[in-house]
């Protein structure tokens, strides 16, 4: 009945290219992705700086006739799935379809684009005819259509269902689906984080909150997270999926396993929209839930995976959290950020972060938390700055939040 | 930790013409459908089904919450808290020790959400889009006043959302993660954007007049589903959890199973055999039919190839005639209904069949109801999508060891 599991298979795509060897060069080479955008105007924006996937990263995946497109975060799934999925090495032979699933997270999935492009055409502006095409706009506007698609083309027809829990989605879909694993409803899932977040609806909603960086004239080091003068976080965008297996049949099939995903737990806040809560007691019943299930010791743990987006106060209570869960010990625990280098990436940014992790597991090797060079007096931990380093890696605490005061925490490690 | 059983302790509901479990209860047997012309919108999004199920304006003076709150809340956000309320002060959960809230979380399931009906509602507000606008606000809109911090996520599985929200939180709260969760769907299919797509996918009711749904029927031309709105929740808890409260149990979850396999016969088989009930005990089976013609007849056809057809069988009802079809909270209502079928011993009426009892073969609850001893109901919901999630629940004392 105790059923663990692990991950078989990754696949990436981000600012750093498509497929784990280019993510993992890139978050490890020490510099960050984030530049001024370049796939649409953004002069008339006051943010101006995204780090955005190129489209000549794309083209290799896609069918001339399916160029360009207005659905992104179709790709981007596609492209991840079908990288993870090779990467595992899993053939249908290898499980039964009713046993294997999908769970995608993402904040709003295909949704924004879906409504632009449904009203341009039902309203027949930008050279459409009136009306024409609408409904095909309003087919691409869920994000169960992804799931859908991956179910079909991959034949996972079993556990499906998508999570959007906003920034914590990516952490919450990987949880859901090692759940789904745990629990017996299925012994093979793709965990899916994705977003399409460089379009400009998006950027200026977070704009009018006042969460972003405005460094528009140095994109290099505009997202610093833990630094003394970081002003707000980057978009990132991409896909991260994880094949998670029942860790029994991954080993009768001889699957390379990259680690195991020993607990999860999320709890809320429920005291603000968007701001985390300053005593940070729920985030700190989360970590320490999420410990206990993975039956780990505050001293097991070795690294610790941080959401840490670059704005002032998410990274100075990250830091108190750290300390909160492990004592004394935090000064001995390695912290980073990924999102130093390829920014915030929304619903996908808890299943990037995962991903970074397992590679981290496997090459035992750290990665940098980039553009720090003179931090914040209140985030005193080892953040290692700006440059990798080979370490003993064992276990690591992931930590994931998301608006409405979501605090997601997930418990990796060696199989 | 060995395995927890799950009971329900509370409801709560929005639904078309009727507000709160007892008037939707006493709707569904009183034959009244809330189906007719669309008012709210001015039905040129609609090219040809004018027909939904509306909920009048909320009063937002009755939803008793910081005006801070409120302003983040979209129309789906005010559906959910309402029931949400509801459904806590129905379980004795509202007024609790701050230390509880750690123990009881939140599943919703959504279709639309605050992503397309806000964003398409006139009153929205673009400046507060990142708080407001993606499908994830209504967590906070219901876990921040009412106090809610144990696990909590937003589904998005379509028409399947609701109960495949109910069906997460079963399984958190069976093996232990949580004492309690509040559990459903909440939306609204009446925004212009989630309207003019369906209709433009076919999927919308043409007919002239207020159509008839039944069940598996669908072969008349201009069949299709009639958009409806609303919110049901529902806190499951774990049975010891309720019986140290001393908490009244309406109902026991006994399994929950979601497959995208097509048919959605095989799902109901695994489904019965691994909560160990016999085919021939299940009285009575929660369809969603939602009037178009090929989920219909696939839902009716699963039913038939695992229970047999004609009036041996187990009685089908559904609610889909009464309130429309409420998308991502569908499942949730279904769920509200079939746990008073289980409380009160009687089963609602398929009202106006249009002569389809013949057509699906299947043993429709006639109006005005069937009273007769109930011990496990089947609850279906089939999507649009194909895919189909299933809930088996039992009478409290009655349930699978």
């Amino acid at each position: 009945m105790n059923r663990r599991v692990v991950v078989t298979g990754i696949g990436v795509i981000a600012s750093p290219g498509a497929g784990k060897e280019q993510f993992w060069a890139g978050i490890t080479s020490g510099k960050s992705f984030v530049r001024r955008i370049t796939r649409f105007d953004a002069s008339p924006m006051r943010v101006q700086i995204a780090s955005e996937i190129d489209d000549a990263i794309l083209r290799p995946f896609v069918k001339e006739g399916d160029w360009p497109t207005d659905n992104r975060i179709s790709l981007y799934t596609a492209i991840a799935a079908r990288l993870a999925l090779e990467d595992s090495r899993l053939t249908a032979d290898d499980f039964a379809p009713d046993r294997g699933g999908v769970v995608l997270g993402t904040s709003t999935g295909p949704t924004p684009a879906a409504l632009t492009a449904f009203y341009t055409r039902q309203n027949g502006s930008n050279g459409h005819r009136k009306g024409d095409g609408a409904a095909g706009a309003w087919m691409h506007g869920f994000p169960a259509g992804l799931v859908r698609e991956l179910s079909l083309r991959h034949g996972l027809r079993g556990y499906c269902n998508v999570v959007s829990t906003g920034c914590a989605a990516g952490a919450d879909a990987i949880g859901v689906a090692s759940e789904a694993v745990n629990w017996g409803l299925s012994d093979v899932m793709l965990a899916v984080g994705a977003e399409a977040a460089v379009e400009p609806s998006t950027i200026q909603a977070f704009d009018n909150i006042r969460a972003l960086s405005h460094r528009n004239d140095d994109p290099d080091h505009a997202s610093r997270p833990f630094e003394r003068d970081r002003d707000g976080f980057v978009i990132g965008e991409g896909a991260a999926v994880l094949v998670l297996e029942e860790k029994g049949q991954a080993l009768l099939r001889g699957a390379r396993i990259y680690g195991e995903i020993r607990g999860y737990c999320t709890t809320t806040d429920a005291s603000h929209m968007t701001a985390p809560r300053e005593d940070l007691s729920k985030a700190t019943l989360a970590a320490r839930r999420a410990l206990q299930l993975a039956d780990a010791q505050p001293q097991d743990v070795d690294y610790v995976s941080a959401h840490a987006t670059s704005t002032p106060v998410g990274d100075r209570l990250e830091t108190q959290l750290v300390k909160n869960v492990f004592g004394p010990r935090a000064y001995e625990i390695c912290v980073s950020s990924l999102k130093s280098i390829i920014g915030h990436s929304s619903g996908a940014a808890g299943a990037m972060q995962a991903a970074a992790n397992f590679l981290m597991l496997q090459h035992q090797v750290l990665m940098p938390t980039v553009n720090l060079e003179n931090p914040d007096p209140e985030c005193d931990l080892d953040y290692v700055a700006n440059q990798s380093r080979p370490a003993r890696l064992r276990c690591i605490l992931q930590q994931t939040f998301g608006f409405s005061g979501k605090n997601s925490m997930l418990v990796l490690s060696k199989a | 930790m060995s395995l927890q059983r799950v009971v329900i302790t509370g409801m709560g509901i929005v639904a078309p013409e009727c507000t709160g479990v007892d008037a939707f209860w006493q709707r569904l047997f009183s034959g009244a459908s809330a189906i007719n012309w669309v008012t709210t919108l001015n039905g040129k999004e609609l090219r040809a089904g004018r027909l939904t199920a509306e909920i009048k304006a909320v009063d937002k003076g009755s939803l008793a919450i910081p005006k801070k709150q409120q302003r983040y809340m979209d129309t789906v956000s005010q559906f959910g808290f309402m029931a949400a309320r509801e459904a806590l002060g129905m379980a004795g959960l509202l007024a609790r020790d701050e230390s509880e809230a750690d123990d009881i979380g939140l599943a919703v399931g959504l279709f639309s959400g605050a992503m397309s009906a806000g964003r398409t509602d006139p009153h929205f507000n673009f400046f507060t889009a990142a708080v407001t606008a993606y499908y994830g606000s209504i967590l906070g809109n219901i876990t921040i006043p009412l106090k809610l911090c144990g696990p909590s996520h937003v589904f998005l599985s379509l028409d399947l959302a609701g109960v495949d929200a109910i069906g997460y939180a079963y399984q958190v709260i069976r093996h232990g993660r949580a004492r309690a969760m509040l559990a459903g769907g909440s939306d609204s299919a009446l925004n212009g954007f989630t309207l003019a797509g369906l209709d433009k996918a076919g999927l919308l009711s043409r007919k002239e007049r207020p159509p008839r749904l039944g069940c598996g029927h669908g072969e008349q031309r201009g069949s299709g589903a009639v958009p409806g709105e609303g919110a049901a929740l529902l806190v499951l808890e774990s049975l010891e959890s309720a019986q140290q409260r001393g908490a009244t149990v309406y109902g026991e979850v006994l399994g929950y199973v979601s497959s995208a396999d097509g048919s959605g016969a095989a799902a109901i088989d695994r489904l019965l055999r691994e909560a160990q009930v016999e085919h021939d005990q299940v009285d009575c089976i929660m369809a969603n039919t939602t009037g178009c013609a090929p989920v219909d007849y696939q839902q009716a056809r699963a039913f038939r190839r695992v229970f047999g057809g004609g009036a041996a069988g187990p009685v089908v009802t559904n609610i889909t005639w009464a309130v429309g079809h409420t998308c991502g909270a569908a499942g949730a209502m279904q769920a509200v209904a079939s746990a008073l079928v289980l409380q009160e011993q009687r089963i609602p009426p398929v009202v106006n069949p249009d002569g389809e009892q013949e057509a699906c073969c299947l043993n429709l609850a006639p109006p005005p109801g069937i009273s007769r001893p109930v011990r496990f109901v089947l609850q279906n919901t089939f999507g649009f999508s194909g895919k189909a999630s299933s809930l088996l629940l039992g009478k409290p004392e009655e349930g699978a060891q």
